[in-house]
């Protein structure tokens, strides 16, 4: 835990929390990258083709300080990439996932520290052929962050398929080949490598969040690892395997140049296949983080643990089978349609059960309103939103009409922005004690809360009206159609708050730099909570019982930590009961 | 703080109901069906919006409730619950039979939508898309494409009002999406297949097609229409376009 070790010890330290860190760190940068990309869209959608001030001529000199029609399909195909390939799922499963399973479960060290290491490494390279697209020729990807063949496979359907594609896609496949390697430590350390007496229902939710994430991970990845493949053989070696036949692209016969009668379904079914879980990827964790904040700042026991872990479960296993709901109107066969719109239906009710839980576990407790406990309470009332509008969706019928509208990005934006960010957000200011020996400061922390919280609301709720009105996700002026003119005020809204919000965040830096400042002068349990993590007083911890052991019944204090032996109180054997 | 949080999640249940509650009268909202499954597809949306309102309200609001009373001051802990198993069992039943029951009632609109995927009806045009624009080609006389009485309008698609419409939808290069907002209509354009697509427009008029898959560059700006006419002005108006495309040394097909 020396503060000052050489660059080299930390580049190539196996130590968990260090790799931890660093993915916090990382992933925490690629979120401002994506967040500006995210402004200079709403810049664009708010005041089409206007000079955009100050940064302008910086930017863009060669098209008069505007954006390109060209270059905002580069935006939204990088904002994309990278919130989800770059921070999120780092941030929920790289950063949380190493600070996070050796501590909770009384581990010394990962299973596989070198192959954890390796993950690392592997996002560095990955983040910079994703970025040395905007300086080649062409410039980087633009055929959205699904790549759809065969805008993004042949070379002369647009400017970013040329070499920024490329780029796109080895980027993708080393970040694939990272999560693979990251996802495979944590499931190994988490079945392997659990203190004494930690059986799998002992184990905080978080991890369970961890691992059915981490599953998912492990056998959805290679299926998109083996997509990429195919598509890099399509642009290198003139496959076909997403090219149809007679397809004239830029004046190019393709039958000429290259093999064609392919498929271009294909290429999205196993994009899909992976890309759909990753959405639960992003979400477990978050969930899990979420439920433990509930409990140890409600002083109150998770409501129905064992619900919970089976919930989690379903969703790991149900969420393989609907990755078709992103097809409904793609031409996949209706029957398809059929099947995952009920498959769809079902992994709804695994989520709202989730949902009930955690608002039984708030019944009757005694709620501290810390800045973390905030951020949980947001996530819950958020993702209530983003859920709900899911069922929308899932009802074919009026998916038709939505589909590709800004309700799906209203939608996806409630639970990976109002969901998993402010989880985010929640474990940070929780662990932050636990891996940095600092409490962030809490007037800081509840200044950021109350603004995001209601920031991000103004930045997402209208944009369900804008997606009803018909407006698209993708297209640099909506105002080409004379009926979106009305909606100017709405986009002109969001934009004014989308710029609000992300100033808000400087908040959250000047408390990270203002603490990180401070001496470690952190009391080891600041919250008393009960999981290991902040009860390693052993080097082999034996666990006594369930993480949440909080309220009335719990010992002379309210909680009863997991090594602790209870004095005189009722031991319980299981969190179930 | 208490009061401030509380308020925070009744701002954002006043917010969301306003915000909806608003959106149809300022033109927030979607254009007015104009297809026959648009009044379905509008009735199938309104019933789960209901539906989602009241859960919506329900568990933000009591959401606030949790948060009010678990942070009023009071030296009593909070209970040690690990659970209720019967609770479980009844909210895991009521929400899995109001999902199941939604969705099977969708089903039937859907087969309905796509009824024209396995028909063997002739279709009264082929939509024809490509980077960045809409084609519209008509089989003329025979009723048979690729023929030499065929005849091809750019941008505008012309209907008779009160029929079913079967459309064949083909790309020339990557793929779009065919998009009749007031219809209700969206189907991807894919390139090697011919989709069939089909509606039965309510009522004459003219009504925007919007190319709803990115397909490059404009696809922002890849934009047609649809007209619909009377039966007759129909006839009348594939007559002439007919007239027309043959002496004016027509492109071949």
């Amino acid at each position: 835990m020396n503060e000052r070790r050489s660059l080299f010890s930390r580049v190539y330290s196996v130590d968990h929390e260090t790799i931890g860190k660093q993915y916090l760190w990382t992933s925490l940068a690629m979120l401002v990258v994506g967040g500006l990309m995210a402004l200079a869209m709403r810049w664009q959608l708010a005041w089409p083709w206007t000079e955009m001030p100050v940064v302008g001529s910086l930017l863009f000199p060669r098209t008069g300080r505007v954006i390109s029609p060209d270059f905002y399909t580069v935006l939204f195909t990088m904002h994309g990439t990278i919130m989800i390939f770059f921070v999120i799922i780092p941030l929920a499963l790289g950063a949380f996932g190493n600070l996070l399973v050796p501590a909770m479960i009384g581990a010394q060290h990962m299973a596989f520290p070198r192959l954890n290491r390796a993950s690392y490494w592997l996002t560095l390279p990955a983040i910079a052929c994703l970025l040395a697209g905007f300086f080649v020729e062409g410039g980087a990807a633009s055929a959205g962050w699904t790549g759809y063949a065969p805008l993004a496979t042949v070379e002369s359907a647009a400017q970013g398929a040329r070499l920024g594609q490329t780029l796109w896609v080895v980027s993708l496949t080393l970040s694939g080949i990272s999560s693979l390697l990251g996802a495979v430590t944590y499931v190994a350390t988490i079945a392997c490598c659990r203190a004494s007496g930690m059986t799998l229902m002992r184990m905080p939710l978080t991890i369970w969040g961890v691992l059915t994430a981490a599953s998912l991970q492990i056998v959805a990845l290679p299926m998109l690892t083996a997509g990429s493949v195919l598509q890099l053989a399509d642009r290198w070696l003139h496959t076909g395997f997403f090219t149809p036949q007679n397809l004239v692209i830029g004046g190019v016969a393709l039958d000429a140049t290259s093999a064609t009668g392919g498929s271009p379904l294909l290429w999205q079914h196993l994009f899909w296949f992976y890309s759909h879980p990753a959405v639960y990827v992003m979400v477990l964790p978050a969930m899990g983080i979420v439920s433990d904040v509930l409990a140890v700042h409600g002083r109150k026991p998770v409501f129905g643990y064992k619900p919970m872990v089976i919930a989690m479960c379903t969703i790991c296993v149900l969420g393989f089978v609907v990755w078709g709901h992103h097809m409904f109107v793609s031409g996949m066969s209706p029957a398809a349609g059929t099947a995952f719109a009920l498959s769809t239906f079902l992994i709804a009710l695994p989520s709202s059960i989730k949902t009930f839980n955690w608002l039984a576990t708030l019944h009757g407790a005694r709620i501290r309103l810390t800045t973390s406990m905030l951020f949980a309470l947001g996530f819950v009332a958020l993702f209530v939103v983003g859920g709900l509008s899911g069922l929308w969706m899932a009802a074919t019928p009026v998916d038709v009409y939505i589909h590709d509208t800004y309700v799906v990005v209203a939608h996806f934006h409630y639970i990976v922005f109002g969901g998993t960010v402010f989880a985010v957000f929640a474990g940070i200011h929780h662990w932050f004690p636990r891996f940095f020996g600092r409490v962030l400061d809490e007037r800081l922390g509840r200044i950021h809360f109350v603004g995001t919280f209601v920031l991000s609301n103004c930045v997402f709720l209208m944009m369900h009206q804008l997606g009803l009105a018909g407006m698209l996700r993708r297209t640099a002026d909506p105002y080409v159609y004379e009926v979106f003119e009305k909606l100017k005020p709405i986009n002109v809204f969001i934009t004014w708050s989308a710029i609000s919000l992300a100033a808000w965040q400087l908040w959250f830096v000047l408390n990270l730099v203002l603490t990180l400042r401070k001496k470690r002068t952190a009391p080891s349990n600041p919250w008393n909570a009960c999981s290991l993590e902040w009860n390693e007083a052993a080097t082999e911890p034996i666990v006594l019982r369930g993480p949440y052991e909080y309220g009335a019944a719990a010992g002379d204090e309210d909680w009863l930590a997991q090594t602790r032996e209870s004095s005189s109180q009722r031991v319980s054997s299981s969190p179930s009961k | 703080m208490r009061a401030l949080t509380a308020l925070l999640f009744v701002a954002l249940v006043a917010g969301v109901v306003w915000s909806f509650a608003v959106a149809p009268e300022r033109g927030w909202w979607m254009p007015t069906s104009a297809s026959s499954v648009g009044d379905d597809v509008d009735r199938l949306f309104h019933g789960i919006t209901a539906l989602i309102a009241v859960a919506f309200v329900g568990v933000v609001g009591w959401l606030a409730w949790l948060v009010w009373r678990g942070t009023r001051a009071t030296n009593e802990r909070a209970l040690t619950n690990h659970g209720n198993a019967r609770l479980e069992g009844v909210w895991t039943i009521v929400t899995g039979a109001i999902l199941l029951t939604l969705a099977i009632v969708q089903l039937a609109l859907w087969n309905t939508m796509q009824s024209a995927r396995a028909s063997d009806v002739k279709p009264l045009a082929r939509v024809v898309a490509a980077q960045f624009e809409w084609r519209f080609r008509y089989p003329g006389v025979d009723a048979v494409f690729d023929t030499a009485d065929d005849f091809e309008t750019p941008y505008r698609l012309v209907v008779p009002v009160g029929e079913r419409v079967t459309l064949e939808l083909r790309s020339k290069d990557v793929i779009h999406g065919f998009f009749v907002p007031a219809f209700r209509l969206k189907q991807d354009v894919l390139p090697g297949s011919a989709l069939r697509t089909w509606f039965e427009a309510r009522s004459i008029g003219e009504y925007d097609v919007v190319c709803s898959q990115l397909c490059g560059a404009g696809h922002y700006r890849m934009a047609g229409k649809i007209q619909v006419v009377a039966r007759a002005d129909f006839d009348a108006w594939q007559s002439s376009m007919q007239l027309a495309w043959n002496s004016n040394g027509k492109e071949k097909p």
